[in-house]
């Protein structure tokens, strides 16, 4: 149990900047996710905090204890890795028990441990197999088993689920979320696939280009992302962007994508007025796209033409592609909607939830 | 082999293939194009080596000599005789020796080779390089080469031990030191390969392995002895294996640098088949010693390989 401090972390790999002024403060008990695409600097972060590679400037801090110069084995953490990195020619029991071996822990305890954390994972009858005879869920399982019987104060995990099968995954997400819970420490956990993110995390910390984006909760960085990067990598399908130019007519103002021009609610007026005649990008998410048809009945809802390009079914909603002179877009309709490939047809955005960001700097203008 | 399963083969079985059936018209077609195309390959092996194999059993069993004008059935004589030769005897005790000694060095220096080979540091694929010099070296060459560095009164090697301990050493006149000088000049040519094939082996190892062994709280000392020392093992065992099989019919190290001598006190097993055969002409005592050499050979192999299955690690 323990809080964790990244305090302006840059790394270096000769003259490429892996990871740049990372700030980070992680709660004690949190459940914090790293995303980002790959090779973004998310992985590096989490070694560094794990003592694998060596800090370039700043410092990483332990609760109070900054532990730059401090071996993995003595920084009280625990890692799960990516290709879970089993040892091959020990049995399941002794892959968990290799690092309470080395500790000189006493043979009744790493009994009690083992026994326990497998129990706690359903892998009792696999204890003696060898990882090679092992599904790759159960390898998973043995890999969250060799971090628990540490007991450390940090679990570290490195895409830990990257290389399981789509159903799978889902399944070990909510183990992985039980087992937080449960267990009641900070996990640290890297991955690049949002989703496992938004359903895991206390808090996530996006990622890019080594520099954090933003470090928020998932409802927050869905709901009011900082930039146009957080605003397209959160969320599935992404949101849809049109370059557009802020223009003000008769006391309305308005974003024009030079295709279409839609009013912004008078509510909402004054913080885009300043930011007339500005280039931006018009943000909207999918779900606030709908068949005129089956608009819900509260929104602000404002019309916009569009012809259907693709139609995707889901069973509970149909995710559309449209085409909009120049700008393709996707909306999640309504599963009752009628639209067909190839029709003219007029949509509705709901201008409820919608996000402008300046062009220039990305930067959410709100 | 009485039966060709293809079904149950131990990663999977193969989706197209059909266990062959007799009763079938088109498996016997199949079957029949199998027999004609591995034909000329088995007809090949069976003239190349069951043939010379049987005939040297055969000739085992007879004290056919060139230069006595003998050639007649004597029984197990050949190998009564082997165990009263002085020549064989010896040569049997030092290729025993040899072949373990040179063995073990091998392993012993290739895996210190390949740790420091594995390890980062500038220049390192020069050392990679440079480090199979010995090994590129055709071992008769090698030979002769150290037989004139070793060489009482024109080699540098006895000159500088002259030089610094004041003692000018004669090695080939003393057995104990021309044995160990055969073991040497044989490690230091095949080391470096030994140490190329174990580099290959530490390098296949993933490096999240290490990664792991550190979170959990291995030092780089118990990282080798935990992790890399087991998982080069399988490939250490067959390298060994190979090693004591190759060097128990190595022939050409000894003929160069000593030619057995002093004495016999050199000399290994497939020297004394050449001597006995080539030299002396007696090919039925030949024959003997050779068939000893294969039962041995054969032996290793199979408690290798038996030693290499229960070893075995995969990722």
């Amino acid at each position: 149990m323990a809080s964790v401090t990244y305090e302006n972390v840059t790394k270096k790999f000769g003259e490429t900047v892996a990871v740049n002024d990372l700030n980070i403060k992680i709660e004690d008990k949190e459940f914090l996710v790293l995303v980002g695409p790959s090779g973004c600097g998310k992985t590096t972060a989490l070694r560094l905090l794990a003592g694998l590679e060596e800090i370039t400037a700043g410092q990483i801090m332990i609760d109070d204890r900054i532990v730059n110069d401090i071996a993995p084995k003595d920084r009280d953490i625990a890692m799960v890795f990516q290709s879970y990195a089993l040892y091959p020619h020990l049995s399941v029991f002794e892959n968990m028990a290799f690092g309470l071996r080395l500790r000189r822990f006493a043979k009744d305890e790493i009994n009690r441990r083992v026994n326990d954390a497998a129990e706690m994972l359903g892998i009792q009858d696999l204890l003696d197999r060898k990882p090679r005879q092992l599904s790759g869920g159960q390898r998973q399982r043995v890999a969250v088993g060799r971090a628990i019987v540490r007991e450390p104060k940090v679990f570290l995990f490195d895409e830990p689920l990257s290389n399981l099968d789509a159903k799978l995954r889902v399944q070990m997400r909510a183990e992985l979320t039980k087992h937080h819970q449960r267990l009641q420490t900070t996990f640290v956990y890297v991955t690049h696939d949002q989703t496992e993110a938004m359903t895991m995390a206390s808090r996530i910390a996006v990622i890019t280009k080594g520099e954090l984006q933003q470090l928020d909760t998932p409802q927050v960085l869905y709901d009011l992302p900082n930039n146009l990067f957080v605003a397209g990598f959160i969320g599935s399908p992404s949101m849809n962007f049109f370059p557009a130019k802020l223009k003000k007519d008769a006391g309305k103002v308005y974003v024009d994508t030079g295709d279409f021009a839609i009013p912004i609610p008078d509510s909402r007026t004054d913080t885009f007025a300043p930011h007339v005649d500005k280039n931006v990008v018009f943000g909207i998410r999918p779900e606030n796209i709908h068949d005129s048809a089956f608009t819900p009945p509260s929104v602000t809802a404002e019309k916009v033409a569009a012809k259907v390009d693709i139609t995707e079914l889901m069973g509970n909603e149909i995710n559309i592609f449209f085409v909009s002179g120049k700008n393709t877009f996707i909306g999640r309709v309504d599963p009752r909607s009628k639209m067909s490939v190839g029709d003219q047809v007029q949509i509705v955005f709901n201008m409820d939830n919608f996000h402008v960001f300046d062009a220039e700097t990305e930067q959410a203008i709100r | 082999m009485d039966k060709i399963d293809f079904t149950s083969s131990k990663s999977g079985s193969l989706p197209s293939s059909k266990p062959y059936q007799k009763s079938s018209r088109a498996s016997y077609k199949r079957y029949l194009i199998f027999t004609l195309l591995v034909a000329p390959a088995f007809l090949l092996r069976l003239s190349t080596a069951a043939y010379p194999i049987l005939q040297t059993i055969y000739l085992s069993f007879k004290n056919l000599s060139v230069l006595k004008g003998t050639d007649e059935f004597i029984g197990f004589g050949n190998y009564i005789k082997m165990t009263t030769d002085f020549g064989v005897r010896n040569a049997f005790l030092f290729t025993i020796t040899f072949v373990v000694a040179t063995t073990l060095l091998d392993l012993l220096i290739g895996m210190v080779i390949a740790l420091l080979l594995n390890s980062n540091f500038r220049g390192r694929l020069f050392a990679r390089t440079i480090n199979l010099i010995p090994w590129a070296i055709p071992t008769i060459v090698a030979g002769y080469v150290f037989r004139w560095l070793l060489d009482d009164q024109f080699g540098i090697i006895p000159f500088w031990i002259g030089q610094i301990s004041g003692i000018h050493p004669v090695i080939f006149i003393n057995p104990l030191a021309s044995q160990i000088t055969v073991i040497l000049v044989h490690a230091w040519k095949d080391a470096p390969f030994m140490a190329i094939i174990l580099l290959a082996g530490m390098q296949g190892i993933p490096g999240e392995l290490y990664d792991a062994a550190r979170v959990d709280g291995a030092n780089a000392v118990q990282r080798f002895w935990k992790l890399t020392i087991p998982l080069v093992m399988p490939l250490t065992i067959t390298m060994g294996l190979f090693r004591l099989v190759w060097s128990l019919g190595s022939f050409d190290l000894v003929y160069g640098l000593t030619f057995g001598g002093p004495g016999v006190a050199t000399s290994v097993l497939a020297l004394q088949v050449f001597r006995e055969g080539i030299l002396f002409f007696k090919f039925g005592f030949a024959s003997a010693i050779s068939v000893m050499l294969l039962v041995i050979v054969a032996i290793v192999g199979v408690l290798g390989l038996y030693m290499f299955r229960k070893s075995e690690v995969s990722y």
